[in-house]
Parts: structure tokens; sequence; C-alpha cells
């Protein structure tokens, strides 16, 4: 049940994506989320506001990232997904193997010019 | 860790998805409020906010199902709900689903039952570690016969064969003997195995009270000690934990119980272990000479043994020329096989039928779910139209073959369980090694577990595969009212004929054993073996009494127990009954006797034709005067008579028995004196015909061991302890030894295994036949139930019943005679599988043949006839008006 975004984000790059989010925005809600991946960057991620549950759930089954049902400015329940410990350590982590990805990829690409 | 974490996560969504579910919905739903206030926001109606939310989130559903998708596992959690589904699908269904269950409960049972017996007795039965690598060394001449009493060997052969080989792990030596045990009850004789110190470990077995034997037990001057068995323990000493340390007199000497050994360590049937070293120059029986067993050297081959040993023998032959005969080779061979040899055949013959029946089982639930599939194709239909798939709709009904097979599985048990208990007490003795305990135990179980899911696909695949093919408008448009499609029903139909044929072959195979074991059970043994107690009574080892004196303890032996009330006479001699017997070459003074002139000789007293209740068909018995004084005076068969005096009168003429000249004590001159002929006996078994056999006076035996054989008024047991007692009181030495009534000890060695083979098969055929009347039923009723409407219209178009009754036989029989002709072809092939079983029975033996076809076509007609009848019953009106 690959969707095709997935494909095109990378596989497990939305993971990353999503936690560095959390990590500079503090407790989000999906919405909120994806509005805020929407205003990133000159190309708007090819993103369903939908395909971010499945980050969701993943993130939060490793425990990276903890839910809590609040109420907004609004006053609407959402439910609002903020960075565990655990999360801290994991999103260092994966922002180093990204950067090592891709420092690879482009040395690669530069070479082949 | 995180990943093992969410594995768990997902694990436990599957169990509990309805709170992860609402969870999900609240999120999404609260997601799409926050959008639609955003579109609100940017000045949207409320409608084209609610609309652009949609458009803005995605596919709703696609994303909820890629979320379950990720918290769970898809895959489980749909099996989860196809089980609550198909759970709830056979309960509507009470009727079908116990049909079902009990069907395969029968199949499993069965075929679990039997594997469990192949595997206590075949596969697996010794307790001992490393059984797959145990082995006896057997030397054989030439013709393939085993020489001397192999395998045993006498010491320094023995160690030759250890020391210089290296494709052993390690080797045991054993040999039994027995020994009279005196205590303040009585006398009792106890079989003893002589064990090399390492026996115990090289069984591997840790004892059940106290402590096993080592070298240090064996080594000079240390006490003696035993370890006993498990019955021995029950039977003698009421199983009291206070015998270890006690000191039992064996033949005289002390020998202290260290240890009890667990039920099923039966190695060499003894009742007590004894340590005693191997050693050069000690090299007489029968702690000198032992038997070789060893385990290979994993990796190490029979062949590969058997060629190394035969390098060793080769240095050793010339030696020892008396001991290799021309052409010896050795053979390795495998305890297992030692112990089994042909009881296997028959294990095997069964387990193929029961097999059969398994999977006549099969296809009779496949047949039910056929029929079953054709009135649930509209639910079908619509599950296939709303998007599922076909593997989808496949899955699901095999989910439910599961459920069923699940069920079968927990009844099948269940009555594997007490057919198990049932079935012990039929094992035959012979062939079956002593350490079998047939039990239901985890391999047993594990097999019925695979037996089950094997059947589950055997019957459940076909019948989904089925249904998921059907076309979805012709299911959407006429769900219940198609007749079934062609395909199916010759489907149904051949699924029958393979039932019948293959209960045919069950049927058959039953058949023939019943008759061999008819004809069996129907021989005129020549005598009366009931009433009649056998008991054998032996005098310690070791410097005894002369013969003499043994013959008058006997002698008052008889004249005591002749005394009890109740007995009606006593005797004793070396055989049981007048089975077996010293074997000896004969010559006839003045006649020519063919080469292979043997007789078999039984010492006895006066009164053993007057015990066994033998008739005398010409001459005279013997006369306890001739008994007492070793005349040399002979009774003859028969056989005896017609094989060596052409049937001419025998009474008068001398024979020579060549064979007492090298007794232990020689007879100087072996010329008898035939005074009387005894009627014929069945003295090899039923199976044989009989051999000549002459009967003389017990007193030349010289000192051995007799079997004492009483007649008594009404059940022999009954006497049993008086009789101890009385020869008790004639000698404190001598010991009376597995009492038990003869005819016991005639059906246990002669009939057991082909009651057993009967039994087990005669079950499974009517088991066979159970299933296949349901079969053939089923088939039917369903056939006629679509068909009622045709029915109908010809019994309202003037239509005769009788008619109507003939075409639904004609259906059915056709089925029955397909299934039959190729059920007798396919047992003409499998009998010959159970020639060696048959006696005086031939494969194809008509009558069996005759039964059994005729009993299949009633039960087939029978099963025809109930669907017929409710057919031609049909009110037209009713069938027309219906649906």
């Amino acid at each position: 049940m690959a969707s095709e975004e997935r494909v095109e984000l990378l596989q497990g790059t939305l993971d990353l994506i999503v936690l560095r989010a959390l990590s500079t925005m503090g407790p989000l809600h999906a919405y909120g989320l994806a509005a805020r991946l929407d205003q990133i960057g000159d190309h708007p991620l090819p993103l369903n506001q939908g395909t971010l549950y499945a980050a969701l759930v993943r993130l939060e089954q490793r425990g990276w990232i903890k839910g809590a049902w609040q109420t907004t400015e609004s006053s609407r329940e959402a439910k609002y997904y903020s960075l565990t410990r655990a999360g801290t350590r994991a999103l260092e982590q994966r922002t180093e193997r990204w950067r090592r990805l891709v420092s690879f990829v482009d040395k690669l690409l530069l070479d082949e010019r | 860790m995180s990943g093992l974490r969410r594995f768990l996560f997902r694990l436990s969504n599957v169990f509990r998805p309805g709170r992860a579910e609402r969870q999900l919905a609240r999120e999404v739903a609260s997601h799409l409020a926050l959008l639609e206030e955003r579109f609100r926001g940017q000045g949207l109606t409320a409608e084209e906010a609610r609309v652009a939310a949609r458009r803005a989130f995605g596919g709703i559903e696609q994303a909820k199902e890629l979320q379950r998708d990720a918290r769970s596992f898809l895959w489980l959690e749909d099996l989860r709900r196809d089980i609550g589904y198909g759970a709830r699908t056979l309960a509507r269904t009470p009727g079908f689903t116990a049909v079902a269950m009990v069907t395969l409960a029968l199949g499993i049972s069965a075929v679990t039952i039997i594997y469990s017996v192949l595997r206590n007795v075949v596969l697996d039965p010794f307790p001992y570690t490393r059984s797959d690598r145990m082995v006896n060394l057997v030397l054989l001449d030439g013709s393939g016969r085993r020489v001397r009493g192999a395998p045993y060997y006498a010491a320094s052969e023995f160690l030759d064969y250890q020391e210089q080989s290296n494709v052993f792990e390690d080797v045991v030596g054993t040999s039994i003997s027995s020994a009279h045990w005196v205590s303040e009850a009585g006398t009792e004789r106890l079989t003893i195995a002589w064990m090399t110190p390492n026996g115990f470990e090289f069984l591997g077995v840790p004892p059940l009270l106290g402590r096993t034997f080592g070298s240090a037990d064996a080594a000079p001057g240390a006490t003696p000690v035993a370890v006993m068995n498990h019955r021995a323990w029950v039977r003698s000493f009421g199983a009291d934990p206070g015998v270890i340390g006690r000191t039992l007199m064996l033949d005289g000497s002390p020998w202290t119980v260290i240890g009890v050994m667990p039920p099923r360590f039966e190695w060499n049937i003894a009742d007590l272990w004894l340590p005693a070293e191997l050693r050069r120059g000690e090299e007489a029986a029968p702690r000198g000479v032992r038997a070789f067993q060893a385990h290979l050297r994993p990796g190490v081959t029979v062949q590969q043994a058997e060629a190394q040993l035969g390098v060793i023998a080769a240095r050793r032959a010339p030696e020892h020329p008396k001991d290799y005969p021309p052409g010896y080779r050795f053979q390795v061979i495998k305890v297992i096989d030692w112990v089994v040899r042909d009881f296997r055949g028959v294990l095997y013959t069964l387990f193929g039928a029961v097999s059969l029946l398994l999977v006549i089982a099969c296809c009779n639930v496949a047949n039910m779910l056929l029929a079953r599939a054709t009135s649930r194709e509209r639910e079908i239909t619509i599950r296939a139209a709303i998007g599922a798939s076909r593997g989808r709709i496949v899955r699901q009904l095999l989910v439910e073959s599961a459920l069923l097979a699940f069920g079968g599985l927990l009844a099948g048990c269940l009555l594997a369980y007490v057919g198990i208990e049932a079935l012990a007490g039929f094992m035959p003795r012979d062939g079956v090694p002593w350490e079998t305990t047939i039990r239901l135990d985890r391999p047993v179980l594990l097999f019925a577990l695979i037996a089950s899911a094997l059947a589950t696909i055997g019957f459940g695949l076909f019948p989904a595969l089925q249904s998921a093919r059907r076309d979805l408008l012709a299911g959407a448009n006429a769900a219940g009212r198609t007749t079934a499609g062609r395909r199916q029903t010759r489907m149904r139909s051949g699924l029958v004929v393979a039932q019948v044929a293959l209960s045919i072959v069950l049927l058959l195979g039953a058949g023939l054993l019943m008759r061999t074991f008819l004809r069996l059970a129907n021989v005129d043994l020549g005598f009366d073996p009931g009433s009649v107690l056998a008991a054998s009574l032996s005098f310690p080892q070791g410097p005894g009494k002369p013969a003499a004196d043994q013959s008058n303890v006997f002698r008052q032996v008889l004249e005591h127990v002749s005394a009890i009330p109740g007995v009606r006479a006593a005797s004793v001699s070396n055989t049981m009954g007048l089975f077996g017997g010293t074997t000896s070459p004969l010559r006839i003074p003045g006649r020519a006797v063919p080469p292979e002139g043997d007789v078999v000789v039984v010492f006895a007293s006066e009164g053993l034709v007057e015990t066994l209740g033998v008739a005398l068909a010409d001459g005279r018995p013997l006369t306890r005067l001739e008994v007492e004084q070793s005349q040399h005076v002979a009774l003859v068969n028969e056989t005896f008579v017609k094989k060596y005096f052409g049937g001419e009168a025998a009474v008068g003429q001398t024979i020579r028995l060549e064979r007492l000249t090298t007794l232990p004590v020689p007879v100087q001159d072996p010329t008898f004196a035939i005074i009387g002929v005894l009627k014929d006996i069945a003295n090899q078994g039923p199976r044989n015909p009989p051999v000549p056999q002459a009967v003389i006076p017990f007193t030349l035996r010289g000192p051995a061991a007799l079997m004492l054989m009483v007649r008594t008024s009404d059940d022999p047991m009954r006497a049993v302890t008086t009789i101890r007692r009385e020869i008790q009181q004639v000698n404190r030495d001598l010991a009376v030894n597995e009492p038990g009534p003869l005819d016991e000890w005639i059906q246990r060695v002669f009939y057991a295994r082909p009651r057993f083979s009967v039994l087990v098969l005669g079950i499974f055929a009517c088991t066979g036949i159970i299933l296949v009347a349901c079969g053939v039923y089923g088939v039917l009723a369903y056939t006629v139930s679509q068909q009622t409407r045709e029915i109908a219209i010809r019994m309202a178009l003037g239509g005769e019943r009788g008619h109507v009754v003939r075409m639904v036989l004609r259906l059915g029989l056709k089925l029955v005679g397909v299934g039959l002709v190729i059920g007798v072809a396919a047992s003409l092939a499998t009998n010959r599988l159970l020639v060696n079983q048959l006696w005086k029975t031939s494969p194809t033996d008509p009558v069996t043949f005759v039964a059994v076809i005729g009993a299949i076509v009633v039960i087939g007609m029978v099963a025809c006839l109930i669907p017929a009848r409710r057919a031609v019953r049909v009110e037209p009106m009713t069938a027309l008006r219906h649906d």
C-alpha cells in the first residue's frame, strides 16, 4: 500500500521532516504540522494532509513523539504531538545520517559531471 | 529497541483495534474541523469550506487505511476479523458445523492414534539417549543366518572388536541370566543382567530413586551393588522406597540395591542390573559372554562399521576357525530394527489405511462445503461486488475451514486419547519393544496439528477457489435459484466416487484380515487349553542337586499338587503345552529316514496327555513306573507316523533320538520303543502344520527347569496361591515363575497380532463406511433439493413416483458403481501389501470381495433411498410456489 507521495519523498524522509518540524515549532497537531510543511520552501511538498497520520503513529509507537489531547486557541479539541527525549536523540542521529547521505550523493553527482 | 517497542504496539493493536480506531476518527474529525475553520476564515461558505477541507485532506478512508497499516499488522487484523466472522457464520448453521467437525474428528483421531502407535513402536520407542545410533553387532554365516548366540561374544573376542575399532562412540556389553532370590516370602527367580559398568552412562537415563553404578562399583573388592527395574520394584517390593540399601540374597550371595530405574527402562528386560567388567580370560557365560551393543560415531554409516569389523574379523578368523564359518560377515543392525522386525509392516499398512480415512473425511467435508457454497452464492457475490479481491474471499473461506478443522482437531484429540487408552490393551507384545508405551505425547499432538492443517488445505482450498471463481453477474442475478454449475456437480460427484473407492480399499483390507483371523480362530488346536494353569519351576543355578534328586522333587510336587481339591490333573514337561521342545535328529533302525529327519522331543511326566486333553490314536500313554524308572519308551504324534512310517503301525517300533547323547547329562543309548500314538495337535501354533514330535519321560532330561501344568475344575488362577504353598512345602529352593492360564499364553503368542490388525482396520473400515454413507446421502439430498422443481413438475404432469425414485437411485448408484470399480481395481494392487499378514486367504478372496461389494451397494441404496423418498413426497404446488 505504498502511496506515491511516500515514494517521492524518499523512504523515511517524512519521519525526519516531522521530527524536525516538532523540534523547531514545539508541540503541534496534525493540521498545524501540515500547514507548517506547506509554508516551508519554494516547492511545497506534494503531500495530502492525511498522509501524515501514518508517519505520526509510526513515530509515536517508536516512542519518539508523544500525543496528548489539548484545546486549540479556537477552543477546539486536537491531538498535539511533541518530541520526547528519545525523539530528540533520534532526530540528531537521523539528521547526521541524512547529511552524510546528501553529501555522498552530491559528491557523486558532481563527479559524474 | 524502538523497533521492538513498535512491534509490540502493533501487535497489541491487532487485539484491541477499537480504541485506536476511535482515536483516529476523533483526530481526523478535529483535523477537518481546523481546515474548515481556516477556509471559513478565507471567506468561503460553510458548505464550500467543508468541501475544500476534504479536498485538502485527501482521501479520508485512504489516509485511515494507511494509518491502520502503520499502526497494526493489517493481515493479522484481517485474520482476527475473518475468524470472528467465520465463527458467527458457522454458529448460524450448527447442524452443518457439527457434522463437519465430527467427520473431521473421526479422521484426525484415527490418524493420530495410529501415528502414536507408529511413533512409539517404530520411530522412537526407547527412552535411551542417542538411540537412533544404537546398533547390535551380529555375525552371520554364508547363508545369512546368525552364528552362535549372536549378538553374544566371549570376553576376549568382544574386547578385540571394541579395542581395534574406531567406528563406535561407546560400547556396552550385557548378558542375561537368572538368579534365585530367597526371602522370607518365598523363592522367586529374577532375571538379572550383567552389564559393563558404563551401561547407565551409555543409556543416559537417570535413576528414579538412588543412584546408578559406575566403574568404581565393579572394581575388585567393591560392595556388590544392583540397580532395580521399575516393574520388579512394583511387583516384588510394592514400590517401597525403602528398597534402597536393602541387601538381596541372589543365589546365596548378597547384593545391595542402590537404585531404581524409572518405568520404560527395560534394557534387556531384566529385573536387576549388576555391574561386571569384561576381562580377558574370564570367558564363561553368563558374565564372560556379552551382547555387543554400541553407539555409532556421528556420521559413521552402518556400511562403514561393517567394513571395519570385517577387517578385524579377517585377522581373528584364522586363529578361531570354529567361530567363523565360511562366508561369514558382520552385520551392524540398528537396535530398533533388531526388535521391531516385521511388526513395522503391519503398522505401516495401518497407517496407510488410516490416512485414506482422513482423505475420505476431507472429501466429505469438501463436499459439504461445496454444497454450502452454492447456498452462500449471494453473500459471496455481494462481497466480491463491493470490492473484496478473490484472494480475500478465498482467505475468508479458508479461515472458516480452519475453524472447522480446529474444532475437529480438539474433538479428534479427545477421541484419540480415548482410542489410545483402549488400543494399548490390545497391543501385541511380540515385536514391540518393551520400552514402548503408547501415549498422546507432544510430538503426537504436533502431528495431529499438522494433519489438521493439511486437512484444512485438503478440504477447504478447492471449494474456496470454486466459490471465488464464480461469475459475479450470474450470482447476483439468480442467487439461490441456479442449479449448481456443471463443473461443480461433476466435482462433487467425483469426490463421492473417490470416497466409495477409498472405503472399498479399506473394507477389502479389513475383510481379508478378518477372514484370516476367523480362519486362525477356528483352527482346531487338537487339545483343550482352557482351565490349564502353567508355571515354570526352577532350581537355583550353580552346584545344584543331582538329576535324580530334582526328579524326586518334581515327583513330590506332582503328588502334592494333584492332591489339591479342584485339581484334575497335573504334569511337568519342558514345553509350554506341547509347543516347542528339543529338536533332535532321528534314526530308525532298519529304515531310511529323509535327510531333514528331525523330531521335536518333549520330556514329560505321565500326566501330560491327560492334563492337556490330548487324545490317543493308538497304543497306550506313559505310565508312572516308566517315567520314574526313566525307561526308554516314547509316544509319537500322527505326523511322525505319517512322515516316518508312511502310516504303518508305529507302536512297537524303535527309534533313536540322537540329540539325547549330547545333553548336559547324556543318555548313552538313545533307543526308544514307541508305545503309543497321540492325535495331532497344532504344536507350531494355528498358522503352521504340526511337526513330528516324540514324548519321553522327563527323568531323562537331567537337571533343568520344567513347566508345571495343572488342569483345574474352574478358573485356574484361583489355584495359584495353594499351588505355591504346596510347592514351598516340598522344597524351599524351587521357584514358581510367572503362573498364568495356558489359553492366555496361546492368545498372546499366536493371536494377539492378527487380532490387533483386524480390530484396528475393522474399526477404521466401519468409520469409513459411515463416512461414505453420509457422503452419498449428502450429495443426493442436495441434488434432489436442487431439482425439487423439476421433480414437482414431472409429478404434476403425471409422472410416476416409481419413476422419480428410480431416477434418484440411478444417479446415486452410478456414483457408487464407478467408485466400486475403481476401488476394486485399486484393492487388487494394495492388497498385495497385506499378503504376509494373510493366512490361508487369497488377497483376491472372492467371499470377501462379494461381501464387501454387497455391503457397499446396500449402504449406497439406503443412502439414495432417503432423498428419493423425500423427492416423491414433494407436493407439486408447494414446490412450485416455493422461492
